[in-house]
Order: structure tokens, then sequence, then C-alpha cells
């Protein structure tokens, strides 16, 4: 074996025990997990595929919707390389190895598409070594490994043109089963042509996959050391990493700001929050108005389903709020290191109330069609959220301190307020 | 003097990290602060952008203290250290918004997208450009605001020849419009060409200022004595040197 190799060999020992002796605990648990997983798929699976004797056209075709789907999505969508290097292979190792490497590695995932291609057509055709299942494992696996080699040749030249060999791929695909062997050599046609690309033609982006590369060492690393901190930074990271490019801003920038870089900053960090909010005001406004729930003990109670409505409403505010005041903390943090912003306390107050006193009044109005509440109840409960909004970003600006110690507090007061005063 | 610095002290957690600082800028004139690691240099530049209160003192630019100047007039721009961004913008991002805040401004973005070779790293997010890139950014960011004062915490690291050279004239042209500059850095025949008055910094206190005739003249040495040199002698490492120095100019 050659040295470079041996050296490649024993850092991967080193790296996997590392990573089993920081994580021994949610490896063992994984290890569990995929026993049982693994145990019911022999005991009751395994069973089902053997009765299976012909194939299933309705299971057949939903497979290959599926993986025509999943192909377009890897391919055109979400295009991350195929083949995984270390960062490190790829500064000390020459070029030709590097080629030799990427090879091996071909190889690998041709096993993988190879192994689940059985998989796929045993649950299409059950186990029968016939024609036809030699047939369906033959078309996946092409389709999967078209669909690796399509994307690496798309991730490296940035081509997106290859959606007519996609589409060709996918149609094939849909009349696969009626015209046999024509579909399957224009399948072994573009495949060939691919590989012969991928491996002869292909430049590789040596600048976008090495960073690429080198952020997913990162990551791996602050995973073998358990670093949750690290992660939690990366994740973000890779939040934003990938953004389609724009280099259009809108007019509405100059006028606000502070606005848009809060609605961009909560788009791409906080909008889990805000969408979580939204999703459990949902389910409170069907609990609300849907007889259906109210069968459930604890909400036969009118006032308790009320409660609920509020409290969910409040949650939407509070988290909402909670992102802008985020944003807040993060530009006021960064302004005082020397990112400053030119804007007195008070334009900076009234510029970030506008996205939480939006949210707040659409809730209100909502509210107002869906609970039958009188308007001079709606009008009040919505000028207590905008009052405790503007009192909450006056606080952060200005006193930061007292707001870390009575947030709590505050919201209890406030939500309390609301309730006491709209019902 | 536009900017001045009076007797300003500041110790961080009881330990004193400054003493008795006094100094001043005209406009139009390039200050380099010199000193060693852990001098003071960057404290002071904190106090100066009202990171940090000094324990006392005074910082005044204009007429004004810098605590009592409202931040929608703060006359300064700063090049920190410390490459300080939002993490979820782009660098595009970056420079449109400092942009909107200070539209003011003649410097567009497109100039400084062509001064600092950032067009391809425009969708970038700053985590993901190099040290020199980054310190571009920083660069152009501190240009792009509204300010009289600049202040520079070790501007030139992580930049290439090119950049380097890019950044000296950049901060030429600055001092012609009367800016106000000050520099702290370590790379002193840097400093050497384009500073007009300097600041030595030695253990949280000023061991000499001026500009480099006055410095030379009080420190009896010879008219070809670099700042190297004169920064040697000054930290006390290169006493002997500047005894010889002394000897010949007496000759």
């Amino acid at each position: 074996m050659q040295e470079y190799r041996k050296l490649l060999c024993v850092n991967k020992i080193r790296e996997t025990k590392r990573l089993i002796e920081n994580m021994l605990i949610p490896i063992l648990s994984l290890v569990v997990a995929a026993a049982v997983v693994g145990y019911q798929i022999v005991i009751n699976f395994f069973p089902i595929i053997r009765k299976i004797n012909a194939c299933n056209l309705r299971i057949c075709y939903l497979v290959f919707g599926f993986l025509i789907l999943y192909s377009f999505g890897v391919c055109f969508i979400n295009v991350k390389p195929a083949i995984i290097i270390k960062p490190a292979s790829l500064f000390f190792i020459q070029e030709k190895r590097i080629r030799q490497m990427i090879s091996i590695k071909y190889i690998g995932l041709t096993l993988k598409d190879i192994i689940f291609s059985i998989i796929l057509s045993a649950c299409i055709n059950g186990i029968h070594l016939n024609r036809k299942f030699l047939f369906i494992l033959l078309i996946i696996f092409l389709l999967l490994n078209t669909t690796n080699l399509m994307r690496w040749k798309i991730y490296h030249a940035n081509q997106r043109r290859d959606i007519g060999i996609w589409l060709l791929f996918s149609i094939i695909l849909v009349i696969s089963l009626k015209y046999f062997f024509m579909c399957i050599i224009i399948d072994i046609g573009i495949w060939m042509y691919m590989l012969v690309y991928d491996f002869g033609v292909l430049e590789i982006n040596a600048l976008k996959y090495e960073d690429e590369m080198q952020f997913l060492e990162k990551v791996r690393i602050a995973q073998n050391f358990n670093n949750t901190v690290l992660l939690d930074q990366y994740a973000k990271e890779k939040m934003v990493r990938y953004l389609q490019r724009k280099n259009k801003v809108s007019n509405f920038l100059y006028y606000f700001p502070l606005i848009w870089k809060a609605q961009i900053s909560i788009y791409r960090l906080g909008r889990n929050w805000i969408i979580m909010g939204m999703i459990l005001f949902t389910i409170c406004l069907g609990i609300y108005k849907m007889p259906f729930y109210w069968t459930l003990p604890f909400l036969q109670q009118e006032e308790i389903r009320y409660m609920l409505l509020l409290g969910s409403i409040f949650a939407v505010f509070r988290l909402t709020l909670r992102s802008m005041v985020q944003q807040l903390d993060s530009i006021l943090e960064k302004a005082t290191d020397g990112l400053f912003i030119p804007i007195s306390e008070n334009r900076i107050v009234k510029q970030f109330m506008v996205i939480p006193i939006t949210i707040v009044c659409g809730e209100g109005i909502i509210m107002a069609f869906v609970v039958n509440s009188s308007i001079a109840q709606i009008l009040l409960g919505c000028a207590i959220l905008i009052c405790a909004t503007v009192l909450n970003l006056w606080l952060e600006v200005k006193y930061k301190n007292f707001l870390v110690k009575k947030d709590f507090i505050l919201s209890i007061a406030v939500f309390l307020g609301a309730l006491i005063l709209t019902k | 003097m536009y900017v001045n610095v009076e007797n300003v002290n500041f110790a961080y957690d009881k330990k004193p990290i400054l003493h008795d600082i006094n100094f001043g800028m005209n406009k139009g004139e390039i200050t380099g602060l010199i000193g060693p690691n852990g001098a003071g240099k960057s404290t002071m530049l904190k106090l100066m952008i009202k990171k940090m209160k000094p324990n006392n003192g005074k910082i005044i630019i204009g007429d004004n203290d810098i605590f009592s100047i409202k931040r929608e007039n703060n006359p300064v721009t700063f090049i920190p250290d410390i490459p300080v961004y939002y993490e979820e913008l782009t660098v595009w991002e970056h420079l449109q918004f400092i942009k909107a805040l200070y539209p003011e401004n003649s410097v567009t973005v497109d100039s400084l997208i062509r001064e600092f070779n950032l067009n391809q790293h425009l969708n970038k997010i700053p985590s993901a450009l190099s040290k020199g890139t980054l310190q571009k950014l920083m660069i152009a960011l501190a240009l792009l605001r509204q300010y009289d004062v600049l202040l520079a915490d070790e501007p030139f690291n992580g930049l290439d020849p090119a950049q380097t050279y890019k950044l000296k004239n950049t901060l030429k042209n600055l001092k012609k419009q009367d800016k106000t500059i000050l520099i702290s850095t370590h790379l002193l025949s840097l400093a050497e060409d384009f500073c007009d008055r300097y600041i030595f910094l030695y253990d949280g206190r000023i061991v000499e200022q001026g500009t480099k005739t006055e410095i030379l003249q009080k420190q009896q040495m010879n008219k070809e004595t670099s700042l190297e040199q004169i920064y040697m002698s000054l930290i006390g490492e290169g006493e002997h040197y500047a005894g010889v120095q002394k000897t010949v100019m007496c000759e």
C-alpha cells in the first residue's frame, strides 16, 4: 500500500476512535435503534416482500415518481457534491491521485446505488430473479447513478441545462415498462455519456469544492467533539451559505434600512420560531371553532378555549417580538464594536416595531372575524400588545439590563391584562 | 487640534491599562499609534469609539465630548482589528445596507467593489471569506460612512502587497480631503511611509509623540534613524544603539 493511503487509513481510524470516545452514548443509542428497526424489518417487512408474486404497477410508479423527484431535488434544487474528500487531502495530494481517489469513491457510490436498486426492485417485484426484476433493477440503478454523475457535473460546471437529460430520463422511466429494450439502450447511452464526461472532460471547480469540503470538515470535527456551541454556529452559517445571487435592492432599503435588514435576518435565521407560532395559532383557532375538539374534557369550557386562543396570539406576538429583539440586540451590540448605526434611538424603536405590530394587528383582525368579539375589545387587545411592543423595544435600547431581569414578569402582566380586558 | 485626548485613564477590572494619555490630532493629518502588544493601543481606540468609557479624562472631537455626541451625528468611522459583521448578510448586502445608512457620502458601492476587488465575493457571507478579503470588507464598510475621523486598528493585517499599496493611497487621499486619521499598527516601515505624526505607547503610557523630526530632536538622534530604531530605543531594547546614534550626532 502506498504511503499516503496508509496515512489516510490511520487518519480514518483515529477519527473514528475519537468519534466513538466523544459520542459513545448517542452512538450506542443509534446502534440499539438500528438493531430494533432492522429486526422489525426482517420480521415484518421481509415476509411481505416474499409474498409479492408479480410486479406491482402501483408501487412501481410510486417508486419511480419518488426517484424522479429525488433526482430533480439533488440536481437542481439542493446541489451538493456526491463525493466527499477531506480538505487536507485536496491540499496535499497531487491532482492525479485526487482523481484516483474520486474514482474509488465513485465505485463505493455505485455499490450503494446497486444495493438500493436491489432493495427497491425487490419491493416492486418481490424476490424473484426473473427478467422483470433485473430490468427494474437496471433501470433504477441507471437513474440513481446517472443522478449522481449529473449532480457532480452540475456542481462543478454550474450548468443547469442538464435539465433536458433529467426530463428525458423521467420520460423514459415512465414509459419503460412498455418499451423495454429501447429505454434500456437510451438509458445506458446517457449513463455512459455522463460517465465519460465526468471522468474525462469535466474540470473540477477546485475553489468551490475546497471551500465546501472545508466547511463540511469543520462541522464534522465539531460533531466528533460534540461541541454544541460550534455546531449551533455552523447551523446558522449553513442556513445562509447557499444564498441565490441577488444583486438588486428595492427602494425600501433606502427608506427603512433597519426593517430591510431585520426582515432578511429573520427570514434567514429566525423564521422557524415565527412559523411555529403561526402553526400554534392555527391549531388553537381550530380548537376554538371546531366542535370536534370540544369533546375533550378540558376543552369543554369556552373560557378555556378562549384562553388558549389568546395564549396562542400572545405566543406569536412573543416569538415575533423575540426575533425582533434579537435583531435589535445584534445591531446595537455590533454598533458598539464599530459597525455604527447613525440612527437615533427613537427612530430605531419606530422602525423595529413595524413588523410585530403588523402581525399583532393582522391577528387581531382574524380574531375579530372568528371569535365575534366586539371591535372595541379587539382594539383594546391590540392596543395593549402594541404598547407592550413599544415598551419592550424601548427598554431594549435604553435599559437592556432591566429587560433581561424583568422581561418574563412584563410578559405575564401584559398577557393577564389582555385576558381580563378583552373577556 | 480637531481631536483632543485629555488626561485619559482607564482600568479594567481594577488593573490600570492606560495612564494619563494626552494627545491631539489635526485635520488632514495621519497619526500612527505605535507600541508593542499589550501597550494599550486597541484599548485607546475602543475608548475613542465609545465601546468603553474612560475612568477619567476627556476625548473631544471638534468641540464636543464624544460621549455627548448623538449616534446619528457620530463623526467617527472605524476599521476594527477583529472583524465585526452581520453573520446572515452577504458582502453585497453589507455594502448596500451601510450605504443606505449613509446616503450623503459620495463614495459609491460600485467604486469600492472595484477598488478592493470584491466582485467575486459579493454573494458570500463574511464567515466564508478569507482573512484578507474580510479585512477589505471592513475597510470598505468604514469608507462608506460619513465621517471626519477615521480610526483603524491594524488595517494592513492580512492584506496582500497590492491591497496594502491601494490602502496607503486611499489614506493619503483621505488626508487631502481633510480627514483626521489615527492608525494603530505594528508595521513601522509602512507607518513611516505615510504617517505625519507618531504616538509611541508603552505599558499604557505615552513615551513619546510628535513628528519624526521632533522625536529625533528630543531623542537626540540623527536624521537617518528609522522609525524602527526609534521604537527599539524607546522601549528600551535599543539603548546601546541609541547611544551610538547620540555619539555620532555629537561628533
